[in-house]
């Protein structure tokens, strides 16, 4: 083939070229590292580092955002509950002083101040809080769990779930008289003591109106669900029953409640009464909070294994009660026109739980937090209230007695007729102040073992929190691993070793060097150079 | 019997005709690096010879030069032709693909769709363990905002380089324009010069190079037939060639006539998201279409025109069901509905492509349509499968327009250009969007308010369009008694269009202005949580449903939204590397042929030298002829005789 000296000078340049493409080609890989500089030179592993770059991006996200969150999250709510199980230990310890013989009047008043104090802090601690979100109120972390202050304004309609078997014997005490600074005419007061059945709401000074409150009392028979229900507008019972299909049809009143009473009542009527409702009566105490039940109805409901739903109102809080959107189906009426519901329960009685789940892995997560319904209520504090009522009442007791005494020391009174009076009125006072001793050191043995239960909730609920940290520890150590193996392999896909590259560009630069070699020795001579 | 002199005629010749050799063998000598020259030779030719009246008959007469040639192989030149308009065409594909490479890609030195859509999760993922935090939600908003940024980005990108394709098909056309009238001029000036005896081989090679341009940006073929004399008893050459350039079948040049092309741009577009303004190509003297895009074509017009307008046959099709001519006479309502023998190509709401006003084809003839409206049947998650369309046709009737026509909105082009990927990237926002707000709209924002569209088009007037015919349609297909199709109207005029995600591109693509200024006017609660604690501000269930649109919900080409940027770089970089192996392929040949042509008519320095030796001693040999006859003429003029 005839050969020119000009396609001689063109395929040199071409050849050169291409070594320079080649050298170009290591040095971009030589200074990135990168297997590939755009993604048409290896489409499959463009779109590998892209899915392998998202995964790492989410790995990261979900451990040093979420796991991090997270643990933090668990950590103060187990501070949080370690203190309140010391403070309820505290409330024990003091239950186990005031249960046993004797105390003197400072004993007992320095058991009272601790009470108070205690029972300040045991609502106070379930305030805590984690980076401004209060960490045992569900989804509401932007308030409190407890009144701040005291609130006379809110109202709330309440339906509370009573079951039967919060019913409980009570010691009432009628009769009773403060220390006296003169002789009141008349014969002493005679102190009694009543026993009378009752159930505890959670909260004190409550209301029952015609317009939104109601009772509900339901148990099963057989698969028929039955309920007893008050209409406010005919002040009687009337019963429902609701088969196993969901049919409800209207039935008469069961046996054991047909002859079931409602009515509300106050301290001292009920205390004037001394404290006997009718067999079959129910009556609503509005100042103590408290349901009293007739024996009839109370062994009915015992019998029944039954639930009493009770909704009623309450205006005004005082500091540290508990808020009822945290425990109960209720509703705020502080604005009427516009009524703001909670729901705590479903439709079917079940829980609606309001569990901040953190995502900790793909399709994962992570129980943060705790609602304090599932830690403690207001029992804690009511029971807290009804220890240092007693106690109170012991000490006024005593007071009472020491004012009857310094009275029958007292030369105004020296009289015989006096002193025969003051006598009569001591015998009571003394009896009063045993009533009170006795009912405050049973009241302290019984309140042993509740507490012991309030501390059993509380143990159980760190031991979940303690789980859970555990289980998160496995978990971050997981992700770790993780994103270790997926970096591994996104840069198994993407990058190239040092060494390699450095093989490679040596060995295209020598081409690109002999290239450039060969390319100075063409075209140097010709014929003409001879002739 | 010749004359006494006649060997200084021998002799005269051939100085002559070596100094002819000489200068020739010069010329190519001073135009070894010019670029198309073709090396020329002169031809020598013994001259005839004289009869003498002598014993031995007939004598030589010497050497003629006859012609001066190039050494031209047409053969290599229309295999280089041919070969350079795929070169051409693939050198288009792989620039312009390379471009839209770096437009759409998402690695260590540039931020992309998937870093960002993965970002805007993570950032949900935090707000579903702080749905209260302001700071968190102002967090997730702002990322939700980067997002319909890059989108705008691409797509302002996308379009600068629709537009920059358009201009450079211009560009084309005027080259193609005055390639033909500058080979028609030296058509007819090689033709005086040839009529006239002898070659024009420096205007030869000119028209050679100018076709090499040509060749690059459509496929040309050239014919070249002597002109020869009717009468057929003689049939000589004239010297004149009828020189011809035939592009896809049709003339551009004719001897000394040469056509032109025309660029005409388009007053109504023809994909939804195409720039205003793009060129169409008509032949100047017929005005008739001339279509880069034929299967014969080739050639960078060619590759112009994929990437301008390359849809991959995701264009609207559909067979006439009825004619419905309109009252006030003129125009009418055509109908395509979807049946088993008729199918429509766009069934996808989201899918939809037709511009609101535009030109259809119905049975191979053009007509203008403004607005169009589409049913479809809606199901309960709120999918929409279109099931007929109705275009309002401006200027034709059922006089013209039958059942059972075919139609077509612009044409299907088989190969991934500009508004393929556009398409692609809309469809993807639309189904995005609607999965999105669907969720959205059924919580309650931070206010306890019902939430809108959290993802919303944004209008000319910069009004925000929320979809609402749309979620009407959705809330009645899920209602007691469902209604489960709906019709929808597209129009020129937005107050009586229906809000529906046809508005929504990637220009309009945005998030709410309301939720932009106030991060609480974002919905994390659904409304039957609300109702049960409406005080529950760090609720979140909606946010668990969102996380599922990353990947466990199906929007886009059967996966999640991460995988758009994948299924799209495979698109794209196959295409690319595609086009860049038969680049190099296309290249390579280019060389192998090229140097073929060389070593055709390429001038070599070495045989150049070795001619000037050759020729100069054949002067010098001739000139010592004339030396010796004219010893020999001393001798007999003075020497002999008297």
């Amino acid at each position: 083939m005839r050969v020119t000296n000009n396609m001689i000078t063109s395929t040199t340049k071409v050849n050169i070229n291409r070594t320079k493409e080649l050298v170009d080609k290591r040095n971009t890989q030589m200074s990135t590292q990168k297997k590939i500089s755009v993604p048409s030179e290896d489409p499959v592993v463009a779109v590998r580092s892209l899915e392998f770059s998202s995964t790492l991006s989410q790995l990261n996200q979900y451990l040093n955002s979420n796991v991090e969150d997270a643990q933090s999250w668990l950590d103060i709510t187990e501070t949080s509950l370690t203190s309140l199980q010391k403070i309820v230990s505290d409330i024990r310890t003091q239950c186990t002083d005031g249960s046993t013989g004797t105390l003197s009047a400072t004993d007992r008043s320095s058991i009272l101040s601790n009470l108070q104090q205690l029972r300040d802090e045991i609502y106070s601690e379930g305030d805590a809080e984690y980076s401004g979100r209060t960490i045992f109120t569900g989804y509401k972390t932007n308030s409190t769990l407890t009144f701040k202050d005291d609130d006379s304004k809110t109202s709330y309609n309440i339906t509370e779930p009573l079951s039967y078997q919060s019913i409980e014997d009570k010691n009432y005490y009628t009769g009773t008289f403060s220390s006296m600074s003169s002789l009141p005419s008349g014969s002493a007061n005679t102190v009694n003591q009543v026993s009378a059945s009752r159930i505890r709401l959670s909260y004190d000074k409550v209301n029952y109106n015609a317009t939104d409150s109601g009772i509900d009392i339901s148990y099963k028979n057989g698969t028929d669900t039955i309920n007893v229900k008050y209409n406010n507008g005919t002040s009687a019972f009337s019963a429902t029953k609701t088969d196993a299909s969901g049919t409800t049809s209207s039935i008469a009143l069961p046996t054991e409640f047909a002859s079931m009473t409602f009515s509300t009542s106050t301290t001292s009527a009920l205390s004037a009464a001394n404290y006997s409702v009718g067999t079959n009566a129910m009556v609503l105490n509005t100042d103590t909070g408290e349901l009293m039940l007739g024996t009839g109805v109370a062994s009915a409901l015992k019998s029944d294994k039954a639930s009493v739903g009770l909704t009623y109102d309450k205006t005004g809080f005082a500091k540290g009660d508990l808020k009822p959107e945290n425990y109960f189906n209720c509703t705020n009426t502080t604005d009427a026109a516009n009524p703001v519901n909670y729901k705590s329960y479903d439709s079917n009685g079940n829980r609606i739980y309001e569990s901040i789940d953190y995502a900790v892995g793909n399709n994962q997560s992570l129980t943060v937090n705790t609602q304090a319904m599932d830690v403690y209520n207001s029992s804690i504090g009511r029971d807290v209230d009804e220890l240092t009522d007693s106690v109170q009442s012991a000490i006024d007791a005593q007071k009472t007695v020491d004012s009857i005494n310094s009275m029958m020391s007292s030369s105004e009174y020296s009289s015989t007729e006096d002193q025969a009076k003051l006598k009569e009125w001591l015998t009571s006072a003394n009896k009063q102040l045993d009533y009170a001793n006795t009912n405050m050191q049973n009241l302290y043995g019984n309140k042993l073992t509740t507490f012991q239960g309030y501390q059993a909730n509380i143990n159980l609920a760190i031991t979940t929190v303690g789980t859970k940290g555990e289980r998160l520890d496995l978990i971050k150590n997981r992700l770790e691993s993780q994103i270790t193996t997926v970096t591994k392999l996104q840069s198994t896909n993407e990058d190239l070793n040092v060494s390699d590259v450095v093989i490679d560009y040596t060995a295209a630069y020598n081409a690109y060097n002999a290239a450039l070699q060969a390319a100075s020795k063409v075209g140097k001579q010709t014929l003409l150079d001879y002739l | 019997m010749s004359s006494t002199f006649f060997g200084l005629t021998i002799a005269g010749s051939a100085l002559s005709s070596f100094q002819a050799a000489i200068n020739t063998t010069a010329n190519n000598i001073s135009n070894v690096q010019t670029d198309g020259y073709t090396k020329q030779v002169a031809n020598r030719v013994a001259s005839e010879a004289m009869r003498v009246h002598l014993q031995y008959g007939t004598a030589g007469t010497g050497v003629t030069t006859t012609s001066i040639t190039q050494l031209r192989s047409s053969y290599y030149d229309s295999k280089y032709w041919y070969n350079n308009s795929y070169v051409g065409y693939y050198d288009q594909k792989v620039s312009y693909n390379n471009q839209i490479q770096n437009y759409i890609k998402d690695d260590s030195t540039q931020t992309g769709f998937s870093t960002i859509l993965t970002n805007m999760f993570n950032y949900m993922n935090t707000l579903s363990t702080k749905a209260s935090d302001a700071t968190v939600r102002k967090q997730f908003i702002e990322s939700a905002n980067s997002l319909s940024t890059y989108f705008g980005t691409v797509s302002s990108q996308m379009e600068t380089l629709q537009k920059s394709c358009n201009n450079e098909i211009q560009t084309d056309v005027s080259t193609i324009n005055s390639v033909s009238q500058k080979v028609s001029v030296l058509n007819k000036q090689i033709n005086q010069i040839e009529t006239a005896g002898g070659y024009a081989n420096e205007l030869r090679d000119q028209r050679a190079t100018l076709v090499d341009q040509l060749s690059k940006i459509v496929p040309v073929e050239v014919s070249e037939t002597p002109v020869t004399n009717s009468d057929k008893t003689s049939k000589t050459d004239t010297g004149a060639t009828n020189y011809t350039i035939t592009l896809d079948g049709q003339t551009l040049v004719d001897s000394s006539d040469y056509r032109t092309l025309d660029c005409k741009s388009r007053d109504q577009k023809v994909n939804q998201s195409d720039v205003d303004g793009l060129y169409d190509i008509v032949w100047s003297d017929t005005q008739s279409t001339f279509n880069p895009l034929s299967k014969s074509m080739s050639g960078g017009l060619k590759g112009l025109f994929e990437m301008r307008d390359g849809n991959n046959g995701s264009n609207f099709t559909g067979n006439v069901t009825s004619v419905v001519n309109n009252a006030s006479g003129t125009g009418s309502k055509v109908t395509f509905a979807q049946s088993a023998g008729a199918k429509l190509s766009i069934t996808s709401a989201n899918a939809m492509n037709m511009p609101t006003e535009g030109k259809i084809t119905i049975g191979n003839k053009e007509y203008s349509y403004s607005g169009f409206s589409y049913t479809t049947d809606v199901a309960k998650d709120g999918t929409e499968t279109v099931n007929s369309y109705t275009f309002n046709v401006t200027d034709g009737d059922s006089a013209t327009i039958a059942a059972g026509n075919d139609a077509t909105i612009g044409k299907s082009i088989d190969s991934m250009g500009i508004p393929y990927y556009m398409n692609q990237m809309n469809t993807f926002l639309r189904s995005f969007s609607s999965k999105f707000n669907q969720i959205e709209e059924t919580g309650v924002d931070l206010n306890g308010k019902t939430m809108g569209a959290f993802f919303v088009a944004e209008n000319t007037d910069a009004t925000e369009n929320d979809f609402s015919d749309y979620s009407s349609a959705v809330t009645a297909a899920n209602a007691t008694t469902p209604v489960t199709t709906a019709t929808y109207n597209i129009t020129t005029d937005k107050s009586t269009s229906s809000d529906v995600y046809y508005w929504m591109t990637t220009d309009t693509f945005k998030v709410a202005q309301a939720s932009l200024n106030d991060s609480s006017k974002f919905a994390t609660e659904s409304k039957t949580s609300y109702d049960n604690d409406a005080d529950g501000v760090s609720s979140y269930d909606l946010v668990t449903s969102l996380a599922k649109l990353q990947s466990a919900t199906t929007i886009y080409r059967s996966s999640g939204a991460s995988s758009f940027l994948k299924v799209l770089i495979s698109d794209n970089s196959i295409e690319t590397q595609q086009a860049t192996s038969f680049q190099t392929n296309f290249t390579n040949i280019q060389g192998a042929i090229k140097t073929q042509r060389t070593s055709v008519s390429g001038v070599d320095e070495d045989e150049e030298a070795l001619d000037l030796v050759k020729f100069q001693n054949a002067y010098n040999l001739s000139s010592k002829i004339i030396s010796t006859l004219t010893a020999m003429y001393d001798r007999l003029i003075l020497e002999t005789g008297v």
